[in-house]
């Protein structure tokens, strides 16, 4: 991401920023059986690593400290509900060992699919997984909004040739049909996916 | 059963010279019985308390924020003795160990850390009656009138840091950033003060400042009046009188 050239009073704000962001962490977590100061520390190690974006969302370093303690405790606390086997199931193996048979998330709600992934997300102490999970679904609508009238046969053709690289004359081999049928048919697919990218930009929804 | 009064506890101290935090962790051990208890008398001191056997409470634990500023006006009352003597020259080698010349991210890395033993009767938890009670009364009207006072100085120093030769900025803003902090920890701390914060802010007032020297000694009684909630209204006024001065003065231009 760019940044604009450091200069000395850039400098001195953005560590003046840090200060009362460190501070503030520690305010908040002070009551919290965790070490406030090692956690204030990792969110001042993740400000720094993009200060200027961060300065111009959250122009109040105390703000931007209550949140970012909100999702460390929110993160520490599903760390250890993981770390302590909260909600997994344990089944024996053939082998008489105990193992946990699926990871879950909580109760006895089974984890759905990428729910390991979403596991590990939640484990990361400076990752911030709401706004993790609103860019995923926005993304996941986008995508969906692209892909809007086209078949489920049309969207495996484009992802093997766009998506994963396979040739056209090897696919159409494969397939059993003429290279020129299958690239006419791949070019329709495109149009209609640049189609609804600009609808999708003129109207700025992602939505059906 | 051995008495708690002739066991020692490690204490380990840390500081954090570039976000001017101290932080301390006592390890008492066996002697620990019961849930720890958090007591905050100001929003930048925080002591942990553990009731420990054959007396009331210890300390277990304790943020001090602004540390250095704190120990400088003499507020480190809330420490155990051992601490509090120890403390002034455990910030003195932090700052010297910061970088002059560092990254952001070089100086914020620095701490340093110290690890005393100390008699556990000398860390009991003073009687209640040997402090008065924290100042709870405070209205939220009263809270907001300060905050948007302090709020609206800020931005009159940052505004006017621009303008200011070059020499001058640095210290404009810092006491902008000091100020604008201040503001924003009174608005979230339910009516307390923060004193560590208030002595932060007049320590940036006093370095070189181009402030005629009745601006510097409003600004000065302010800060020093904000620590007293009941003196709140007179510095609404003086702020207020402060930023009007400021707006017109001839060192804004």
């Amino acid at each position: 991401m760019p940044t604009s050239p450091s200069t000395a009073i850039l400098d001195r704000a953005t560590e003046h920023y840090a200060g009362a962001l460190h501070r503030q962490v520690v305010r908040v977590l002070a009551s919290r059986p965790l070490d406030a100061d090692d956690v204030a520390q990792a969110v001042v190690v993740w400000f720094l690593g993009q200060p200027e974006v961060l300065m111009a969302r959250y122009p109040d370093p105390v703000r931007l400290g209550r949140v970012a303690a909100r999702h460390a405790c929110i993160s520490f606390d599903r760390r250890q509900r993981i770390q302590r086997c909260e909600g997994a199931r344990l089944f024996v193996q053939a082998d008489g060992t105990v193992q946990p048979g699926r990871r879950t998330i909580s109760g006895n709600t089974p984890a759905v699919e990428g729910g390991d992934e979403l596991l590990d997300l939640m484990a990361q102490p400076t990752l911030f997984v709401d706004d993790h999970v609103v860019t995923q679904q926005f993304c996941a609508d986008m995508l969906s909004t692209l892909q809007r009238g086209l078949s489920a046969a049309d969207c495996e053709l484009l992802m093997l040739v766009d998506g994963h690289g396979w040739p056209v004359n090897v696919l159409a081999t494969r397939l059993g049909v003429a290279r020129e049928t299958l690239s006419r048919r791949i070019s329709r697919i495109r149009r209609h996916v640049q189609q609804n990218r600009t609808h999708m930009a003129l109207t700025g929804t992602t939505t059906t | 059963m051995r008495s708690s009064h002739a066991s020692t506890a490690q204490v380990r101290l840390r500081y954090r010279p570039a976000s001017d935090v101290l932080s301390g962790d006592i390890e008492l051990g066996m002697l620990a019985a019961g849930d720890p208890v958090t007591h905050s008398p100001d929003a930048d001191t925080h002591l942990t308390w553990f009731p420990v056997l054959g007396d009331d409470e210890a300390l277990a634990g304790f943020h001090l924020l602004h540390a250095s500023a704190q120990a400088a006006h003499g507020r480190l009352d809330a420490l155990p003795v051992p601490l509090a003597r120890l403390i002034p020259h455990l910030i003195e080698r932090g700052l010297a160990a910061l970088p002059a010349d560092g990254t952001t991210l070089q100086r914020a890395d620095v701490r340093v850390d110290a690890t005393i033993s100390v008699p556990v009767g000398q860390l009991a938890r003073p009687s209640p009656t040997g402090h008065p009670p924290a100042e709870w009364s405070v209205e939220p009207a009263d809270i907001a009138r300060t905050v948007e006072s302090l709020t609206t100085l800020a931005h009159t120093l940052g505004a006017a840091a621009h303008r200011f030769p070059a020499a001058h900025q640095p210290p404009t803003i810092a006491l902008a950033a000091a100020v604008r902090e201040l503001a924003s920890v009174i608005q979230r701390s339910t009516g307390r003060t923060a004193p560590g914060t208030a002595a932060a802010a007049r320590a940036a007032l006093s370095r070189h400042l181009p402030f005629a020297p009745h601006e510097r000694n409003e600004l000065l009684a302010a800060l020093t009046d904000v620590d007293d909630t009941q003196s709140w209204p007179a510095v609404w006024a003086l702020v207020d009188d402060l930023c009007a001065s400021l707006q017109h003065s001839r060192a804004l231009g």
